[in-house]
């Protein structure tokens, strides 16, 4: 889909003013701007709304609005990245301001988005009959491998909601689900509520979806920051807990933690442990054998019966690991010194891949 | 009900890395059939292949006739039942059943038949009007099956049903799985890491690793005739006892010899070992726990085969004890499963009696089998 000519021109503005010369381009790569360099340009596999990637040499952002444009500069480097991330959020802003609000589903999404506050949500919300003072929680569905249909077109059919929840479209690959917490009796109901659904949605669609938990809010405009929470929860989830499908936000809290650490910072601590001397040490089935250790809580006899393997053997490599680190797994503080190291490497990793 | 055909499966995810290779397996119509193996062998990933929530890389899937390698899952005739037992929290039983049928458009009084009779044939009809908080494990665990029986699918899948349960109502849930598949006389393709379920419930066991399928066969063949070192290992529990071996001819006979003793081997064995040119060559022998004892019927019957050891832990299981012994050498850990009246105490050094017509040989390098193959 292209955009409407007079935003083309707003764009087209925008870009003229920068020192760094930046291109327009659709999801298909086809340059829209500036209009005398038509042509097509090589797209990298995954981009992410707002997330730059260097690819052959040149720097791509996607600018997360419906339909979804690209920018792209012919060069990588800081100061290119900085220039592309900002006009990036000009022409994000400029094409969020273009979209008149017609429902009350285009309400929920700017406020979803934190784009309304004060009297202006306040006005909104009143002319859209949306009440403001009932506590809801985010949950935000993302669905893999959506080709021909929308994941809002599976999820409209498939999600049972009781007379106060609500179905809002993100994007093609996000649907959240607004939660009303009035017949919710425990937060546990959410996880299950998330549980049956994506079992339904296997079931039914034969998807999978990973879904991010926020926490409940009180009012009608703080689900913005639910559902900041439910996309941050699904981020740092699918780094540290890459088995599981649905993230909550507030169980995340060490995860969340080792992430706000520098990368530089973190990268230098993990190196503490996991260097070229332990390299041979912790191998994959060392590792798996200490995840499994922690997972069941240090149990020896647990841990052996789980991996299938003598207790002895567990034993004998837990002594190994004490020997070559003076850590011993078997005690409580050098077990949470370990696992902090441990989890620090995957903090330093890049980014997973888009779900979608 | 249907028969499958998994005819040269792969799953070759992006970087090259291989999850399942070659898989080749026919199940009959009816059959039970259960996946084992470690974490990360590609039990689940082949079932979901099968469910069609994984593409297949290569190679072709069969449900009756129908090649389904291109269809979506939900006509696939299938369904599932996870370890999650993911009910709405705030639908009754009934409901949660019924969803599923609901969201197919059937029409009321079908589901209502529907879920009735599933619910007759779990047992639950007096549970359709409480909501899954007031349900035990093992009750929400059953709602779960009757979601996926109403469907009335030609093969059921699943993915470690028991491994949320305790470990009581994980043996009752495996005798009632049984029960069902005979009721139900479908096709139950089941996916497990437990041996134990795996043994009890079987009518084929596919034993995986790394992706490819080390033996397939029924759960006693299995245990008496492992076709290698890792099936050996990881079929029984205690797991069966190895030794890095030598075998030597003399005068009378062929025996073993490891660490500090030897034992000889039964005649019936003698001609594969020597066919093979394993005489004289060192060979991991194995042998199972209870073809290890301590009693003096078969210390008398042992006819020389007997092994020193020392016995540093005895558990002792009620119905059975476990020897934790030390013998010399090199694989010194021994475990025998001995009669619950033994007399060996921590601490003593005994000597135990080899089985030797239960014993076990594998090659060193490729660790297959010698005599089953």
């Amino acid at each position: 889909m292209i955009p409407e000519k007079r935003f083309l021109n707003q764009i087209q503005q925008v870009l003229a003013r920068l020192m760094q010369p930046l291109w327009l381009l659709d999801t298909e790569g086809s340059v829209l701007l500036p209009e005398e360099n038509r042509g097509k340009i090589n797209l990298p596999e995954f981009m992410e709304p707002g997330m730059p990637v260097a690819f052959e040499g040149k720097t791509f952002l996607m600018i997360g609005i419906t339909p979804e444009l690209i920018l792209c500069a012919d060069a990588q480097g800081a100061a290119t990245h900085d220039c592309i991330v900002l006009a990036g959020a000009m022409v994000q802003s400029m094409g969020r301001g273009e979209a008149p609000i017609q429902s009350r589903y285009d309400v929920y999404r700017r406020v979803l988005r934190e784009e309304l506050a004060g009297s202006e949500l306040e006005a909104l919300a009143h002319e859209h009959q949306i009440e403001i003072n009932r506590e809801r929680c985010v949950m935000t569905f993302q669905i893999l491998q959506t080709e021909t249909e929308t994941a809002f077109n599976m999820l409209e059919e498939l999600v049972p909601r009781a007379s106060n929840d609500l179905l809002v479209e993100m994007d093609r690959h996000t649907v959240v689900f607004l939660k009303s917490m009035e017949n919710v009796e425990s937060f546990d109901e959410l996880y299950q509520l998330a549980e049956a659904i994506e079992q339904t949605l296997l079931d039914e669609a034969g998807k999978s979806c990973v879904v991010g938990i926020g926490e409940p809010k009180k009012t009608f405009p703080e689900i913005g920051e639910s559902y900041r929470e439910s996309r941050r929860a699904v981020e740092v989830g699918r780094i540290f807990l890459t088995e599981q499908h649905i993230y909550v936000y507030r169980s995340l809290v060490l995860e969340r933690f080792l992430m706000d650490i520098p990368r530089e910072m973190g990268t230098r601590y993990h190196g503490i442990l996991f260097n070229r001397k332990t390299a041979r040490l912790f191998n994959d089935e060392m590792l798996h054998t200490i995840e499994m250790f922690f997972a069941k809580d240090l149990n020896l006899s647990d841990t052996a019966r789980q991996l299938y393997i003598h207790r002895n053997t567990l034993v004998y490599r837990l002594d190994k690991v004490q020997r070559q680190t003076g850590l011993d797994l078997r005690k409580f503080d050098d077990a949470v010194t370990f696992k902090m190291m441990m989890l620090l490497g995957k903090s330093g990793k890049d980014k997973p891949r888009p779900v979608y | 009900m249907a028969s499958l055909k998994l005819n040269h499966i792969y799953k070759i995810y992006s970087g090259n890395v291989t999850a399942v290779s070659d898989f080749c397996l026919d199940i009959e119509d009816k059959e039970f059939i259960v996946l084992v193996g470690p974490s990360g062998c590609g039990k689940s990933t082949t079932l979901r292949m099968v469910a069609g929530l994984e593409e297949i890389s290569e190679g072709e899937l069969y449900i009756g006739d129908r090649l389904v390698n291109d269809v979506a899952p939900k006509d696939r005739d299938i369904a599932m039942v996870f370890q999650n037992y993911a009910l709405y929290p705030h639908m009754t039983v009934y409901d949660n059943m019924a969803f599923g049928l609901k969201l197919r458009k059937k029409p009321k009084d079908e589901i209502d038949k529907l879920v009735r009779e599933a619910a007759k044939i779990l047992g639950i009809e007096q549970l359709l009007n409480r909501k899954p908080k007031a349900l035990s494990g093992g009750q929400r665990q059953r709602v779960a099956l009757g979601r996926a029986i109403v469907r009335d699918p030609k093969v059921f899948l699943f993915d470690e049903p028991l491994s949320n349960l305790d470990a009581k109502l994980r043996v009752q849930m495996r005798t009632e799985i049984t029960k069902l598949h005979q009721r139900l006389q479908t096709t139950f393709i089941y996916v497990t890491h437990d041996q134990t379920e795996a043994m009890t419930m079987a009518s084929r066991i596919v034993v995986m690793k790394d992706g490819f399928i080390q033996q397939v066969d029924t759960p006693q063949n299995l245990y008496d005739y492992p076709a290698n070192l890792f099936v050996g290992s990881f079929i029984g529990s205690p797991q069966m006892n190895f030794f890095n071996a030598k075998l030597v001819k003399k005068a009378d006979g062929v025996w073993a010899e490891f660490g500090d003793n030897a034992i000889k081997v039964p005649d019936t064995k003698i001609r594969k070992l020597v066919d093979e040119s394993y005489i004289g060559k060192e060979v991991v022998m194995g042998i199972r726990p209870e073809n290890i004892h301590d009693e003096e019927r078969f210390l008398a019957e042992a006819d020389g085969n007997l092994v020193e050891a020392k016995v540093e832990v005895v558990e002792l299981m009620g119905s059975e004890t476990y020897l934790y012994l030390k013998t010399t050498g090199k694989d010194s850990n021994v475990v025998a499963r001995v009669d619950p009246r033994s007399k060996s105490r921590n601490g003593d050094t005994i000597k135990v009696a080899f089985e030797t017509n239960r014993l076990h040989f594998f090659d060193k390098d490729s660790e297959l089998s010698i005599l089953n193959r």
